[in-house]
């Protein structure tokens, strides 16, 4: 080793030092495994009419525990129509879904279920997920 | 006024250290920025590393930083011994760092690739649902972008598909820093004519 390279030794050696020593800098891993753990959850809420037919609404309770917000852009079925966008802040926040044929929907919901397709943004990713409601009992 | 023996080398030197000092000193910094859309995107030079995952800077990639612009320091203070060498003794000594670190960093969109490869399942949220096949299908066909972006579309099974953006740009920095490898054959050619 020559006499430049451990001249440059030293000045690495004391710049770590001082910057080490000035800026108490933290690993941060708790921050790594806090990052990793989060989701999106939804859950309908429907109101079943004795005629066999449901509400004009669908409320859908979404909880979003990420720490970004997500938008909900458009929601698709055949007889579902999402009432106006919504941002879900992180916690947890509603979305109303209009319902188009309250009768028919009851039918498609108490048989094999409905498709609802839900269509998501966050962080510059456009997603979507389809999911089906139904009618238990 | 002195006559430097080796005028190429002495440039390549004082180069390298402009380099080098514009990236510390001088924002962005970065030599490349990576990113798919803003779930994990990275900005990285030899000296310098910026990481933001999920849309938040990780606290880590700071540390790194200061490190690395240890790194950037230890070659300047040898480059600056080497000029003063040079100048006071006429002594070149071969140092091909600044060679290698731009002419390597071609291979960081590869690198970024290979480690996002291996780390994205656990990166994309909702994707947990997925059983283990699920993901690997999906990952063979993550795109490997070196210079541009490009729009990617990944189904997950179970209703879900979504929609990324991959991007890999170099900055005007890594332009500015492949003068540093040219200079360096230059003066390899200059050191060979004027020892023989």
């Amino acid at each position: 080793m020559d006499s430049a390279k451990l001249f440059g030794l030293l000045v690495f050696a004391l710049f770590l030092i001082v910057m080490l020593w000035l800026n108490h800098p933290s690993l941060g891993l708790n921050q790594l495994t806090s990052l990793m753990g989060g989701g999106v959850s939804v859950e309908p809420h429907i109101l079943v009419y004795s005629n066999k037919s449901i509400g004009k609404t669908i409320n859908l309770t979404i909880i979003n525990s990420y720490d970004f917000n997500i938008t909900i852009y458009d929601a698709r079925g055949n007889y579902f129509r999402l009432a106006k966008p919504v941002v879900v802040m992180p916690g947890s926040s509603s979305a109303v879904i209009n319902v188009i044929n309250g009768a028919e929907a009851y039918q498609c919901m108490i048989g094999p279920g409905c498709n609802i397709t839900l269509i998501m943004g966050f962080l510059g990713v456009n997603m979507t997920e389809t999911m089906v409601l139904k009618l238990s009992g | 006024m002195i006559v430097l023996r080796y005028p190429l080398t002495f440039l390549y030197y004082i180069d390298s250290i402009i380099v080098i000092a514009a990236s510390l000193l001088i924002s962005p910094h970065y030599w490349w920025t990576y990113g798919i859309s803003d779930l994990a995107v990275i900005r990285d030079s030899p000296f310098y590393l910026h990481i933001m995952l999920l849309g938040k800077p990780l606290i880590i990639s700071s540390l790194i930083t200061i490190i690395l612009m240890g790194f950037g320091l230890y070659i300047i203070a040898v480059l600056l011994a080497y000029s003063y060498m040079l100048v006071r003794r006429g002594e070149a000594r071969n140092y091909s760092t600044m060679f290698w670190l731009p002419i390597l960093y071609v291979l960081d969109p590869v690198i970024v690739y290979l480690v996002l490869a291996i780390v994205m399942p656990h990166l994309i949220p909702l994707l947990g649902n997925g059983s283990l096949e699920t993901r690997l299908a999906s990952l063979s066909s993550y795109p490997l972008v070196i210079i541009g972006r490009e729009q990617y579309s990944l189904s997950m099974g179970g209703g879900e598909a979504m929609t990324l953006t991959i991007y890999s740009e170099p900055s005007i920095l890594y332009w500015l820093s492949l003068t540093a490898p040219v200079l360096y054959v230059a003066s390899l050619i200059e050191r060979r004519h004027v020892s023989q």
